[in-house]
């Protein structure tokens, strides 16, 4: 395998990364029935805030800051749903305004300032696999991350008993919490923990692929995850090839941008969102994604 | 079934709760903002005043307020169509986009002709724009089965691409392609104004024709009526006879004609041309007065009055301290955000 594809496909793993941990992150959310929209203002606060930290702490602060925004921001989205039973869409997309909104006024005094990432770190024994290792394990930590997560949430999800219970109180939570569950302690913890994979995502933003801060760093690829999540069916190895093929489309279009003086700039801009609605129309529409049903009880709180 | 309870605990602690949802929200975003403008180094009170006073400092100012309440009234009122029906019509933003687009290509194409005649064709073809670009919306959805939400927010990215595209592009100005927009309209594209403000009577017209309609449509015709039923539930044997889908894509283009409207006055009246963001956020702005004003039509013109005092008077904020231009959408939102925190809390368990 030549030089070219194996540089390109390692292009396409480290690119497709945050679009792949927040997608998994708001699977597990969707997992146990509750929608998070808020993904593109927590990715955007998350990845500020990542940034900022990271900036007078060093990158590893900067990547727990991030999480724990993105925990704050699901923390307010499940207590407003599940305690409170307000309406998830609603909840969900005055705090992705919140988010955006905050991330424009506060990330001002850091617009363009150069600051701290991590680079490239390949692994000791697994980066010399020949054409494997150079694609998965001479990337920077995140992938690492990510692949390590994809791994556990199909362990946990498939093997597990808790995963069992994920399950079940996002397909039929009254069955569930009759057999002792507590459905809605547990919508509430997974809703946290999906909340902590978006603020990972963040700071895989600006203190990975995408260093830096600059206004709307990262808008528009929480819808891009949401979607993600429809598409691989809610399930992780499905979302991790989701994400990668994504990641390959948009490089293919920045290619043909590149190749085809003639065409807009912004055409590459909004290719994405094209792709992401033909994603979605080729899922809900063909009966061979059968199997990529949404969780029964997705979106509806649940009262105990 | 539910015993009421007479308890007078309750009933006082059910008033208490009422007003606290009034006051809390205010009291918390006068606080939250006040500390952010601290924070940002510019002294709270002095902004808040700052804020009223670019809004209604003076007759021309009080104007321009006026004139961003239309647009925004307008499309609020479009929103009720959607949200009857169930859906969430997030797309609005590029609905108005679509409608401005759509009025400067007729602008570009027709300046020659008399200013009451292309002034009505503009509004016509802002309309026909907006219900085709929210007619995407609804397609997908009835027939693909795809979310509002998702191909709203992808056809507002996409629009948004296509001005950027048209203004430093083929509609660029003379002297260079700039963000700041195309060339303005000529004289005869823009709305009739009072003096120097750019207050237009057009699109106060505007607003409250469509006000009454919407009020006599949704409350009085069958087609409300069928609307409503089917955004409680889609899949009763009742509604199924109501054809929603129909029903649903009728829905989509009035909202979209609505928001198109609202491009309209963007364009022909405050902005005077097409520029990036020549929505201005009035797209989602309205889905927040919607969700305030709840089933209440009439509480939409305080609430879309207060979000066009807000914007109008951030700008100030924005010369005065160099804020970012954000700083008006974030005091609505933060003001939005409280508001349904302080509407949980009649959701409290045991209550």
């Amino acid at each position: 395998m030549n030089q070219f594809w194996i540089q390109s496909l390692r292009t396409i793993v480290g690119s497709g990364t945050p679009l792949l941990i927040a997608a998994l992150g708001e699977m597990i959310t969707e997992k146990s029935g509750v929608v998070n929209l808020s993904l593109d203002g927590s990715l955007l606060l998350s990845s500020l805030v990542g940034f900022v930290i990271a900036s007078h702490f060093g990158v590893a602060w900067g990547v727990i800051a991030a999480c724990i925004t993105g925990s704050l921001m699901a923390f307010l989205l499940a207590f407003q749903t599940i305690r409170r039973r307000q309406s998830q869409t609603m909840v969900g997309y005055v705090l992705m305004m919140l988010g955006i909104a905050l991330s424009d006024f506060l990330g001002q005094p850091f617009v363009m300032k150069p600051g701290p990432y991590w680079s490239r770190t390949p692994l000791p024994i697994l980066s010399q696999v020949p054409v494997v290792g150079e694609i998965f394990f001479n990337q920077s930590p995140f992938v690492y991350f990510s692949l390590l997560l994809v791994a556990v949430c199909w362990f946990w999800l498939e093997k597990t008993r808790h995963g069992l219970e994920l399950r079940a109180i996002g397909e039929n939570p009254e069955s569930a919490f009759r057999r002792g569950i507590p459905v809605n302690k547990l919508r509430f913890l997974y809703t946290l923990v999906g909340g902590c994979f978006v603020g990972l995502a963040g700071a895989s933003y600006s203190l990975g692929i995408r260093p830096g801060w600059t206004r709307g760093h990262t808008l528009g690829e929480g819808w891009l995850a949401l979607a993600l999540v429809i598409f691989g069916g809610w399930n992780p190895i499905r979302v991790l090839l989701g994400a990668y093929l994504f990641a390959s489309l948009t490089s293919a279009s920045g290619l043909v941008q590149k190749l085809i003086p003639g065409l807009p700039p912004q055409l590459s801009g909004v290719a994405p969102y094209t792709m992401m609605i033909i994603a979605l129309m080729f899922v809900q529409n063909r009966s061979v994604f059968k199997r990529y049903k949404a969780p029964e009880a997705l979106g509806r709180p649940f009262k105990e | 079934m539910e015993v009421e309870t007479t308890d007078w605990r309750s009933n006082v602690r059910r008033k208490w709760i009422r007003s606290l949802q009034f006051l809390l929200p205010i009291v918390a975003t006068v606080v939250v903002v006040g500390i952010l403008f601290w924070m940002l180094g510019a002294p709270p009170l002095h902004a808040f005043w700052q804020i009223i006073d670019g809004g209604l400092g003076d007759w021309m100012k009080i104007g321009n307020t006026l004139l961003l309440f239309c647009p925004l009234l307008i499309c609020a009122l479009g929103l009720l169509y959607t949200f009857k029906a169930g859906q969430w019509n997030i797309g609005m933003e590029g609905q108005v986009t679509a409608g401005a687009i759509a009025v400067t290509l007729v602008v570009r194409l027709g300046d020659q002709l008399p200013r009451s005649v292309l002034l009505m064709l503009m509004l016509l073809v802002a309309m026909i724009a907006g219900a085709l670009w929210a007619a995407f919306c609804g397609l997908l959805k009835v027939k693909g089965q795809v979310s509002e939400i998702f191909s709203g927010m992808g056809l507002n990215f996409i629009a948004s691409g296509v001005t950027i595209f048209l203004i430093c592009g083929p509609w660029r100005q003379s002297t260079g392609a700039t963000l700041s927009g195309t060339t303005p309209y000529p004289e005869q594209a823009l709305l009739p104004r009072l003096s120097s403000s750019r207050f237009s009577w057009v699109g106060l017209a505007l607003a409250i024709a469509m006000l009454a309609l919407t009020y006599l449509v949704l409350k009085r015709t069958t087609w409300g009526v069928m609307l409503r039923s089917i955004g409680l539930s889609q899949r009763s044997l009742i509604t199924k006879r109501l054809n929603p889908s129909r029903r649903i894509m009728e829905a989509f283009l009035v909202s979209g004609a609505m928001a198109g409207t609202a491009g309209f006055i963007q364009t022909a009246g405050v902005y005077q041309k097409l520029v990036v963001s020549i929505a201005g956020n009035i797209g989602f702005l309205a889905i927040f007065s919607v969700l305030l004003a709840g089933n209440d039509i009439l509480k939409l013109v305080p609430i879309c009055l207060f979000f066009s005092l807000v914007m109008k008077g951030g700008s100030r904020l924005q010369q005065l301290y160099q804020f970012d231009y954000s700083v008006g959408l974030l005091v609505q939102i933060l003001g939005v955000f409280f508001v349904i925190l302080a509407s949980g809390l009649s959701n409290r368990k045991g209550d």
